[in-house]
């Protein structure tokens, strides 16, 4: 007959063994799959995060309104600024710098010294964010931006929502968003983990497609992968100097200063005024280095077609003009002097000093046809999923073209 | 293919400073490894141009193809030692500025025009 006693000894005797096989179980595991799942969790977690209003002081906008996935993770709203600078989430307030895209930028390395010289890596246009997680929480915080007052603020909003109470504490253990600061850093971690997947950096463009030999390019785009190549766009734009690089992301994740001429128009709306200088990477926490200021990152070139505004100002509206800006440097043909946007001088360089010289003043014009060879290949480089972006651009700027023909 | 119909080309690989050596199959000039250099570096002395040409190899040994970006080493007089001219893997795309030999050393520290070698980097795969 079973007693009271024997029965709780029996009840005893079951969790003891269950956390035996539980035991063996997790041993039998590798770590490997265990920290793939909880990679996995944290992504599905980064993900609900990063189309969350909620997260912004007026619930008005989420990471997605300014990195839009249907626009390779670009703000496509236009402002009073155009498309230059994004506003924030207040309704008026614009920023002083392009929102840049999101694709590729998990395969930067964290913000280092290279041996090159240089510093290497990190996020942001400055690179004031050693990594993504470091990234993911500035925007929340940002008053220009989504203007949330404080982390516990943003905690606050996590709490109110059971889907998230759940997922925080199955990834992160019960009471995950007890601690704020913990909190905080774990919502930013999901969203460097969304970041990661592959959804932003398939690799699947024509190029990709190309190189595994399942797709030709037109002679007009090998050619311009030609030039890229033998001209200086590739001794920033390409990960290694030299070697195969399987997973090319059109960038050395370093920082230079290309003489970029302010954006005034951006400058006299958002209210930092004509007087104002962007340090560039000199404006990087803990780096007080003059010999930084005016270094941008150079950025990943993949995307590049369907993620204009151009530069950290988005001072060029065509990738065309972006690439003729070089010419500035190798030549003093007037034809090259002037912005084709604007039919005025480029104007002097924000930052006179720190000017990637030996790079820009390789010696070589890129002629017309090169040009438009180097954006032919440029549009390799977008993504499968925005190829139908890249076709309607391509018929906008061929309807353009005719009506300025059947205007003469 | 255009490579059977050219039929001399014998790329190998195991000798850098041999005019057939597969990365060479485009060098037109010297081969900087005879001269203080490697094949991927300039010898001491003399400085690397940024501007280049580019060839698609056929590396023997994995039978695979490669893009070449040769550039020149510049500031000093031509070597002289292993010079070679090849003209093999060169497709026509690949090679913008044939015939202009004088741009080979813009880019160069200094103002550095004086040709003075080769190397051979790979800076990708050919498709």
């Amino acid at each position: 007959m079973l007693t009271r006693r024997t029965l709780a000894c029996v009840a005893a005797a079951g969790v003891l063994a269950a956390s035996v096989v539980a035991g063996l179980a997790s041993s039998e595991k590798s770590e490997a799959p265990a920290a793939a799942d909880q990679q996995a969790m944290l992504a599905a977690l980064g993900s609900q995060l990063f189309f969350d209003p909620a997260l912004s002081k007026n619930g008005t906008q989420s990471c997605s309104t300014c990195h839009d996935p249907d626009h390779a993770f670009v703000d496509p709203r236009e402002s009073v600024a155009g498309t230059s600078v994004s506003l924030g989430d207040d309704g008026e307030s614009l920023g002083d710098r392009n929102t840049p895209t999101l694709g590729y930028v998990s395969r930067a390395p964290s913000f280092h010294l290279a041996d090159s010289g240089e510093y290497k890596g990190g996020q942001f246009w400055d690179g004031r964010a050693d990594d993504l997680t470091a990234q993911a929480g500035q925007p929340m915080l940002n008053p220009v931006e989504m203007g949330m007052p404080d982390k516990a603020a943003v905690v606050e909003r996590l709490r109110q929502n059971v889907a998230y109470v759940e997922s925080f504490d199955r990834i992160y253990g019960p009471n995950a968003l007890g601690d704020v600061e913990q909190a905080f850093n774990h919502a930013a971690a999901a969203l460097a983990a969304y970041q990661s997947t592959p959804e932003f950096s398939p690799f699947d463009s024509r190029f990709d497609r190309y190189l595994r030999g399942e797709e030709k390019l037109t002679k007009q785009e090998e050619f311009g992968y030609t030039v890229y190549l033998t001209w200086n766009c590739r001794l920033c734009h390409q990960i290694r100097t030299q070697g195969v690089e399987t997973h090319e992301t059109f960038t050395n994740s370093e920082y230079r200063n290309i003489g970029i001429p302010v954006n005034h128009e951006v400058r006299a709306l958002n209210g930092k005024g004509d007087g104002f200088v962007d340090p560039g990477l000199a404006g990087h926490p803990g780096l007080d280095d003059p010999s930084q200021k005016g270094k941008f990152k150079v950025p990943t070139l993949r995307n590049v077609a369907v993620s204009g505004p151009y530069m950290h100002n988005g001072v060029f509206k065509d990738l065309r003009t972006a690439v003729v800006f070089y010419n500035k440097y190798t030549t003093n043909n007037p034809k090259w002097q002037i912005n084709p946007e604007t039919g005025e001088a480029w104007g002097d360089p924000e930052v006179p000093e720190n000017l990637a010289m030996k790079e820009l003043r390789s010696g070589l014009t890129v002629s017309d046809e090169r040009v438009d060879a180097l954006v032919a290949f440029l549009e390799t480089l977008t993504d499968k999923r925005y190829e139908p972006l890249l076709a309607e651009q391509k018929a906008e700027r061929e309807a353009a073209r005719l009506r300025v023909e059947a205007a003469n | 293919g255009p490579r059977e119909a050219r039929g001399k080309w014998e790329p190998q690989d195991h000798d850098v400073q041999s005019c057939n050596y597969w990365r060479h199959c485009s060098i037109d000039g010297n081969i900087c490894d005879c001269s203080g250099g490697s094949l991927t570096t300039c010898p001491p002395g003399t400085k690397l141009a940024t501007a280049s040409w580019v060839a698609s190899c056929y590396n023997p040994t994995d039978g695979q193809s490669y893009l070449i970006a040769y550039r020149d080493c510049c500031g000093a007089n031509v070597s002289g030692r292993c010079p070679c001219l090849n003209t093999e893997g060169e497709l026509p795309v690949y090679r913008p500025e044939f015939g202009n030999d004088i741009i080979w050393c813009f880019g160069a520290e200094d103002d550095a025009m004086t040709y003075h070698c080769t190397i051979s980097p790979i800076v990708g795969k050919a498709s």
